[in-house]
């Protein structure tokens, strides 16, 4: 790992701290590959735990149309790369305001002629409420953020995420859209499972259960998107 | 104003959309499970793709990324499908063949490829698209569709996420090209490792004409035209009574004379309805050591002559390690770390071409006198163990000299 990746993960985990830092900094790309003193091991795993959560955000964070112009997401992630993953995509989807937080913070990206704009928030809802208002939109999602954020974060609450979080369809402008794609997805989830290939490492072995939480994803986590409504 | 209504506004006015909006119209959720299904047992791993900074709707990722993963543990990041589940191929192991018992064929247009690919990319479910197929009507016409669905994603949407298309058998070298100016990587499935084996597989398929003309045609246009993750295939495991010895040898000329990128394998697995559904199934375990025998061959760029002594006599390999295997037949005595080279290191079970790195920048600086210490770098004690000779002591056990 070059130099400067190096401090910006280190800079960016949760454990971070001067010394650290100031450590980091006198170490060359081979000193942090080939060392053994405990402090540097410490170091290449700290900027790897980050390099790793935004590699899993970026992948499994799922993004929900509000009207046409804004795609929001759930995440809660352990070290500080909220921006990291919303820039991503950003540039992806240039022209389009990616807003991705939790119940009390929110990281918002837009990538427009070649240029990044940030804005940390507040919570997810919030933040999306205020761009509803810019945007002449209706917001009805969040709330339920909102109201986690108060109640503390998910980690120490233990609440499982599935109940609290955002659905797509709950965002009255694209009513439909959202669920249409949700059940397309859950089916063909489902149908590229091969269970005799399963070789004892599930779902849940690869992904730790605070990133599958972070993501909130639902027919990965068996959960599919059936609703007690389905059920009577 | 505000950062966050600046934004807003600029978004706003953004004309930009390549995406569009979502379809919002109901699918046949029938047709995307069967379709899907059809492709569970196609292989295709990364969606990683090196190439140029292109202006458009996203890129694909050098290091490619896992959305999802199945119940099974299979990574889940393309849009895997057929466009028809409709073949007059008679693949002995196949739903889809003409001898199986009949189902209901299904199969999609481009604008319904397109827009699926589209609302699942949109949501990050998905980093790009697998698209194969039976071969429908008639392999031209169906090659046709599918490379309309591509074009439709990359010139009407801008759509610069990953593409896997597959090249159906028989397709005319035009269609491969049109499929290679499209895609990130192609494929043909050769299903066995030679004319005999496929003979026995599917009859109705000629393997020289059928396959490997095809792969030859996307290696020779592949000079002229960027192809960023290349050309990869598939063969089934323990259809026909193939050994690995077989298929091994087939890897190689795959890897050293057509120039692909990987090769991947399938174990054979029974499904109600085929021809084969009274075979025996292949046993897992013989994909993954086909994949490490792979592994030693691509990345640690072992010889043909030493991987042989992985396998048996009768040419298969054994349910272990078959780096072990190997370095029994290489080391003659345990290796000290302080003085063995890159190529000595990396045939050391436990020890891969990163710790092999680690191991050679630690020497410039110290000399290595404990077992812990090359586990901080990390190497895996008890597999090396016996293999190396550390601080004057080696670890000689029965696994090392057993059988």
């Amino acid at each position: 790992m070059r130099t400067g990746e190096l401090l910006r993960r280190l800079a960016a985990h949760r454990d971070s701290n001067h010394r650290l830092m100031a450590r980091a900094r006198t170490l060359s790309p081979e000193e942090v590959e080939g060392s053994t003193d405990p402090e540097v091991l410490r170091i290449r795993r700290m900027a790897l735990a980050v390099r790793g959560e935004v590699c899993r955000m970026r992948g499994l964070v799922r993004l929900a149309p509000l009207g046409d112009r804004v795609l929001w997401g759930r995440i809660s992630p352990h070290h500080d790369v909220g921006f990291e993953v919303a820039d991503f995509s950003a540039r992806r989807f240039p022209g389009k305001l990616i807003v991705l937080g939790d119940g009390r913070r929110s990281w918002s990206s837009l990538y427009s002629e070649g240029a990044l704009l940030h804005q940390e928030g507040g919570g997810l809802a919030a933040t999306l409420a205020e761009i509803s208002g810019i945007m002449d939109l209706s917001a009805q999602g969040g709330e339920e953020e909102e109201e986690e954020g108060r109640q503390g974060s998910e980690e120490k609450g233990g609440k499982d995420q599935a109940e609290t979080k955002v659905e797509p369809q709950h965002i009255g402008a694209e009513e439909g859209a959202g669920t249409a794609a949700a059940d397309l997805w859950t089916v063909y989830y489902q149908s590229q499972d091969v269970p005799r290939k399963a070789g004892g490492r599930r779902y849940g072995g690869r992904i730790s259960r605070r990133a599958l939480r972070s993501a909130g994803l639902d027919a990965e986590k068996g959960g599919g998107s059936a609703k007690l409504q389905d059920f009577i | 104003m505000t950062t966050l209504e600046k934004m807003a506004r600029l978004a706003a006015g953004s004309s930009f959309d390549s995406v569009g909006p979502a379809s919002g119209r109901a699918l046949d959720l029938a047709k995307v499970e069967a379709l899907g299904r059809g492709t569970k047992y196609d292989l295709c791993t990364s969606s990683a793709a090196r190439r140029e900074r292109e202006e458009g709707l996203a890129s694909a990722l050098r290091g490619g990324l896992c959305h999802s993963f199945t119940g099974s543990g299979r990574c889940v990041s393309l849009f895997k499908t057929l466009y028809t589940n409709a073949c007059p191929h008679d693949c002995g192991y196949c739903p889809n063949a003409s001898t199986s018992a009949k189902k209901k064929t299904f199969a999609y247009s481009p604008e319904e490829i397109a827009r699926i690919t589209l609302d699942l990319y949109q949501e990050n479910r998905i980093e790009g698209l697998f698209l194969s197929s039976g071969i429908g009507r008639d392999e031209n016409e169906t090659m046709e569709e599918m490379i309309e669905a591509v074009r439709l994603l990359r010139t009407a949407h801008h759509f610069r996420g990953y593409v896997h298309l597959k090249i159906l058998p028989g397709s005319s070298k035009e269609h491969v090209r049109q499929a290679m100016e499209l895609s990130d990587r192609v494929s043909v499935n050769l299903e066995g490792p030679s004319a005999a084996r496929m003979a026995e597989l599917c009859p109705s398929k000629e393997y020289e004409n059928d396959i490997l003309a095809r792969q030859r045609y996307i290696r020779d246009l592949s000079r002229d035209l960027a192809l960023p993750a290349g050309q990869t295939t598939q063969m089934v495991v323990g259809a026909a009574g193939e050994t690995d010895r077989e298929i091994f040898d087939r890897m190689l000329l795959e890897y050293d004379v057509l120039n692909l990128k990987r090769v991947y394998f399938s174990t054979f697995t029974p499904l109600a309805g085929t021809a084969f559904e009274d075979r025996k199934k292949a046993p897992a375990w013989r994909e993954h050591r086909l994949y490490q025998i792979d592994w030693l061959r691509r990345v640690y760029k072992l010889e043909e002559g030493e991987i042989a002594a992985a396998f048996d006599d009768d040419g298969f390999l054994r349910n272990s390690d078959p780096k072990v295997a190997i370095a029994r037949a290489s080391f003659e005595e345990p290796i000290d770390p302080n003085g063995a080279s890159f190529a000595e290191l990396i045939r050391v079970p436990g020890i891969g071409p990163k710790t092999a790195r680690r191991i050679l920048l630690l020497r410039k600086n110290s000399r290595i006198e404990r077992m812990g210490d090359l586990a901080k770098l990390g190497v895996a004690p008890r597999r090396a163990g016996p293999f190396l000779q550390v601080g004057g002591k080696s670890a000689t056990t029965l696994d090392r000299w057993g059988a």
